[in-house]
């Protein structure tokens, strides 16, 4: 398929890190992993008398 | 509070070191799309075969740092999600719509062209795929130029006002969010320092053929071509950083103060410290070495305006960390009445010191109650390392002027036909290689590390724009990008070193050009 290795091993590390990238933003950054912030969340963070949780 | 600055420090960390994994890509996508620009030119108008062959050469290496470098910048974009929601939420809508511009317009553009130059040579005719290459210079610097006005905003918030009702700041003039002048003065800054590298690049691996003798013809010619469009490009970095730093002095007073380790507010014109060895504990600089009336000129342009110190700076925070209680006061009212209008009068009245107040959230959570002492405290907070800035800045500066004279040497020698002659010429032109890169990962050590305490400067603490996720999934994800980012730096080396081996010619997929054709 490819007459140039350089080339063949360049695609083969793009399709590689394309699978990692995608993978990485559904499973480890994902919606399920991502907080919801709104109004109300910052307003809480940022006026509560209360120490700030992890 | 101590597992909160756990999480601060992982999460900076992660984002810190993606950042600058990042950047060392992007630099060489900048420098090398203009000298391919270039080179592609001097085909398109001599016809001479050895320049599409160098042109194709340095397309491939071009080829190879794009095809690593992609897609390792949007795991930032991940942890702005994730790891950093409040700041997501509190800044986004103004700091989101750069990024975007830079997703949809520049990046596309930049790898569309990218395909038609590497798959274009048969079937474009030359004009058509000079105006290919161009365009992918373009593309490149329309990126760097929307990432950087979203960075550039982060130190100079403008175009944006806080509103109490939504708790975050939104655009009021995005005409100022895209002409911020820190923004503009970073663009061509750091553009100018991918120039730089991209000559560096060449300039050295012609520099390795030449001593090895293979390519001659290309490499001489690739060195040539390299040390005219280096010289003028490190000449730019060192003049727009001299800008850079003004707009500092106008916007980031501390930043400045800091990276000169000037505790005390020097009477004009203030002298600049070459070198000396900064000594946080006692507040002085010791065994300084010191240039009379240099700082003085190059942060205000004048020799009758003083140049703060920290200690002033510090004095000055406390009084817009008071302020900003005002506007904190101001919001605590509005929680109990959405309508008091004298309460939203005091938040617009003191909106811009509300970040101030914020600081003290480190000490205490009911801030309005805060001692004398703890503000003084909070205010000592907008103090950065000193230490690590004063060095970062100065190994950068120092990097700058040794990278005029190394292009300004070269110039004359091709000017003369002479760059076989010096051998040691081509061993210091080799051995600076990883030079650019080092003054580049500490310019944006300089400026991100500067800004500190800050996430957005005098607007929102960094400390309060973290998420409330748990350490250990942002130190696994942290091992991840690490192990991850590392494995794609071999991969990257290696896949370098195998086409600069294999030289022009092979690794470009067509014939060598013979290396008895005389220098033009």
């Amino acid at each position: 398929m490819f007459r140039n290795p350089l080339a063949r091993d360049v695609t083969v590390v793009l399709v590689l890190k394309t699978v990692i990238v995608i993978a990485a933003a559904l499973f480890v950054f994902g919606p399920s992993q991502r907080p919801y912030i709104d109004a109300a969340a910052v307003d809480q963070r940022i006026t509560s008398t209360q120490e700030i949780s992890p | 509070m101590s597992e909160v600055m756990d999480i601060v420090t992982l999460s900076r960390v992660q984002f810190g070191l993606t950042a600058m994994y990042h950047f060392l890509f992007v630099p060489l996508t900048l420098g090398l799309a203009l000298l391919l620009g270039i080179m592609e030119s001097v085909y398109v108008m001599t016809g001479r075969e050895i320049w599409k062959q160098m042109t194709k050469f340095w397309g491939v290496l071009f080829g190879i740092n794009f095809a690593m470098g992609v897609a390792t910048g949007i795991t930032m974009e991940f942890q702005f999600g994730t790891n950093w929601a409040y700041y997501s939420h509190y800044v986004g809508d103004v700091f989101g719509a750069p990024l975007a511009i830079e997703g949809l317009m520049a990046f596309f553009l930049e790898a569309t062209f990218i395909g038609l130059f590497f798959f274009g040579w048969d079937k474009l005719s030359r004009v058509s795929h000079l105006a290919v290459t161009w365009l992918v210079a373009l593309g490149s610097n329309l990126s760097a130029l929307w990432i950087l006005i979203a960075n550039g905003w982060m130190q100079h918030p403008v175009g944006a006002r806080f509103n109490p009702d939504t708790m975050r700041m939104e655009v009021t003039n995005f005409g100022d969010v895209i002409f911020n002048p820190v923004a503009q003065d970073k663009f061509v800054h750091t553009v100018s320092a991918g120039y730089v590298t991209g000559a560096v690049f060449v300039l050295a691996i012609s520099a390795w053929y030449l001593l090895r003798g293979r390519h001659v013809e290309i490499a001489k010619r690739s060195m040539t071509v390299a040390a005219s469009f280096g010289l003028a490009s490190a000449l730019s970095v060192v003049v727009l950083g001299d800008e850079s730093g003004y707009t500092a002095t106008e916007n980031q007073k501390m930043k400045i103060a800091a990276i000169e380790s000037m505790w005390e507010t020097e009477p004009a014109p203030a002298p600049f410290t070459i070198v000396g060895i900064p000594n946080a504990q006692e507040h002085r600089t010791d065994y300084a070495v010191k240039v009379p009336w240099l700082l003085g000129l190059i942060t205000t342009r004048s020799i009758n305006t003083e140049v703060p110190g920290i200690v002033d700076l510090v004095a000055h925070a406390e009084t817009r960390i008071k302020l900003g209680l005002v506007a904190y006061d101001g919001l605590e009212k509005l929680k109990v009445d959405r309508n008091d209008t004298t309460a939203r009068s005091s938040i617009a009245l003191h909106a811009d010191d509300l970040g101030y107040a914020l600081l003290l959230k480190r000490f205490r959570p009911d801030i309005l109650n805060a001692t004398p002492d703890e503000i003084t405290k909070a205010a000592w907070t907008t103090v950065p390392d000193v230490s690590p800035l004063f060095w970062s800045f100065r190994i950068m500066v120092g990097l700058g002027f040794f990278f005029i004279a190394l292009f300004a040497f070269a110039f004359w020698l091709s000017a003369r036909r002479e760059l076989t002659r010096y051998r040691w010429f081509l061993w210091v032109a080799l051995c600076t290689l990883p030079a650019p890169w080092i003054a580049a990962e500490l310019g944006w050590f300089v400026a991100e590390v500067g800004r500190q305490p800050w996430v957005i400067e005098g607007v929102l603490p960094t400390f309060l724009a973290v998420s409330s996720i748990s350490a250990g999934n942002v130190a696994a994800t942290l091992v991840g990008f690490i192990v991850f980012y590392t494995t794609l730096a071999i991969v990257d080396v290696y896949l370098m070193l195998k086409a600069i081996r294999q030289g022009p010619g092979e690794a470009a997929g067509s014939e060598p050009v013979p290396s008895m054709v005389p220098a033009e």
